[in-house]
């Protein structure tokens, strides 16, 4: 895995005359299962129009293939503290043949305000023979009110005619992440085949800081697609509250699609 | 007498409102959603989903998806009209739906509604848009590419605009990259793409320019080496897009023969 940091002008604009274009510091943490294991306060000094490179070249630790990392990368323009809006560059080389994947992903910053719900809506899940999918729940969100940490999410995994194949429970670490094996939940639920079959994967948790993506995998060519989600708002422009709020009716009515 | 019909018109405003509120109102809808079609040595699925019945479970209904595929020089293949059950999806393979004598490159458009006249259990989403994702794949599912759509039919255009990726793509690994656009407006547009070393973006590599259909389609190819790319990072940008966001889909084939891809 590598991560590009950039500094540039976001999503292509052409730079304006005037603009901003001070450098951007990187401050870098790097947590496993919500224990912080790696933290530079000066990771990175990265001039206009220049990109940092987040990988184990540069952070050793993540060397270990064997161990997920959560990693909060906080970047800042200038003399402030504000957010600063960019799309960052995520990189995945899943062997060594040499094929990569990539997502240019704009992720909000971890929030210092109250815990909300989150809602994930994932009709991009394969599943056959050799195709699987992963889906990574990295839970960067507040602690939860009461000093009590972690996030609670309720999955369930949809076939095509609207009915539910399976359901559960997850408690996430906060500062840890989580990979849903798609086809290892869904053994006993689900038969598979030759020929990949699309399903809805449905999410509620309460921690709107994840971040949540989808990784398509041919685990005997290791091809490997990589997509974000899209949120309720890309869907719809209403009532989001009321729709955050109702989403989670869901599980209670679980059958009435069939 | 302007005066007075504005007058009538405030005092009659939250009369209105209160009517809204009550009479059943099929789904607000956006333009339909787009996205690029690969046949050939390419497949292409798409996923549409009954969203608005999960966004509001206790009064989920069927909903209608209007798909159109379109060829490269935008003509119409077929349009075809989808129901999808309370809660579920389907997996759009167009050979299934449009019949097998597909073209190589087109653009697919679809569009969500109501299954009924009568019902008004979504008005609170407000305007609805009909996202949905694709999938590119080669015949045997060895590679694969997974990409959300980006523009609507009949979005602001772009003609005017210089753009680059934030994609910085790595010329070491990388083969042949394939750029794909698709132009969802009513009349042909114009679009220059180049490549460019990262950092040093004044120098443009391989430029194609080319004119695009209306509701059509064009694929742009480099072999890397032809144009001295071998090594390091490098990027794409842009002269005039056809809508804002109608950024290319770019499909990266490596050294092994096996692809992945991405929207720029």
């Amino acid at each position: 895995m590598r991560a590009l940091l950039r500094n540039t002008a976001r999503g292509g604009e052409p730079v304006v005359h005037g603009a901003d274009t001070s450098d951007m510091t990187v401050s870098l943490k790097v947590f496993h299962a919500g224990v912080l294991e790696y933290e530079s306060a000066s990771f990175a000094s990265i001039p206009y129009g220049e990109y940092a490179e987040v990988s184990e070249d540069s952070c050793p630790i993540l060397a270990d293939e064997h161990k997920e990392h959560l990693l909060i990368a906080h970047c800042r323009r200038g003399g402030g503290d504000q957010y600063y809006a960019q799309e960052h560059q995520l990189i995945y080389e899943p062997g060594s043949g040499g094929r990569t994947t990539s997502l240019v992903y704009d992720q909000l910053p971890v929030g210092s305000g109250k815990t909300s719900s989150i809602l994930l809506l994932a009709p991009k899940a394969w599943v056959s023979r050799d195709v699987d999918t992963f889906i990574c729940v990295a839970n960067a969100g507040n602690p939860r009110s009461g000093g009590a940490t972690g996030s609670s999410w309720q999955i369930e995994f949809l076939e095509q005619g609207g009915s539910i194949i399976h359901a559960l429970s997850l408690d996430l670490v906060q500062n840890g992440s989580h990979l849903i094996d798609v086809k290892r939940e869904l053994q006993g639920h689900f038969v598979v085949s030759d020929q990949p079959k699309m399903l809805t994967v449905v999410a509620r948790g309460d921690s709107a800081g994840a971040v949540i993506l989808t990784f398509l995998v041919n685990r005997k060519t290791q091809a490997v697609a990589l997509e974000h989600s899209l949120s309720p708002h890309y869907y719809m422009n209403g009532d989001l509250s009321r729709v955050r709020r109702e989403a989670f009716l869901f599980p209670g009515i679980k059958g009435a699609a069939n | 007498m302007t005066s007075l019909i504005a007058r009538t018109k405030d005092v009659l405003r939250p009369l209105k409102r209160r009517v809204d509120k009550v009479l059943p109102r099929t789904l607000r809808v956006a333009a339909p959603v787009v996205q690029a079609f690969l046949g050939g040595e390419y497949q292409t699925r798409y996923t549409l989903v009954n969203f608005p019945s999960l966004y509001s479970p206790s009064t989920a209904h069927p909903c209608i998806y209007d798909v159109a595929l379109h060829a490269a020089d935008g003509s119409l293949i077929g349009r075809r009209e989808l129901r999808i059950a309370p809660f579920g999806s389907l997996e759009v393979r167009p050979e299934e739906i449009f019949g097998t004598d597909l073209p190589d490159l087109g653009m697919f458009t679809a569009r969500i509604r109501s299954a009924s006249a009568l019902t008004f259990a979504y008005k609170h989403l407000g305007t609805v848009t009909s996202h949905f994702y694709a999938l590119y794949s080669d015949r045997k599912d060895t590679s694969l590419a997974l990409v959300h759509p980006q523009t609507l039919v009949d979005a602001v255009s772009g003609s005017q605009m210089a753009w680059q990726s934030g994609y910085l793509l790595d010329a070491g690994k990388i083969r042949k990259l394939v750029a794909v656009q698709i132009n969802p407006t009513s009349t042909a547009a114009t679009s220059s793409l180049h490549l460019f070393r990262a950092g040093a973006d004044a120098e443009h590599l391989g430029t194609r320019t080319g004119t695009i259909p209306s509701m059509g389609a064009r694929k742009v190819s480099w072999d890397l080496g032809d144009i001295g790319l071998t090594h390091g990072l490098f990027s794409i940008a842009a002269h005039g897009l056809p809508t804002t966001n109608a950024k290319p889909v770019l499909v990266t084939h490596f050294a092994d023969g096996s692809f992945s891809g991405m929207h720029a």
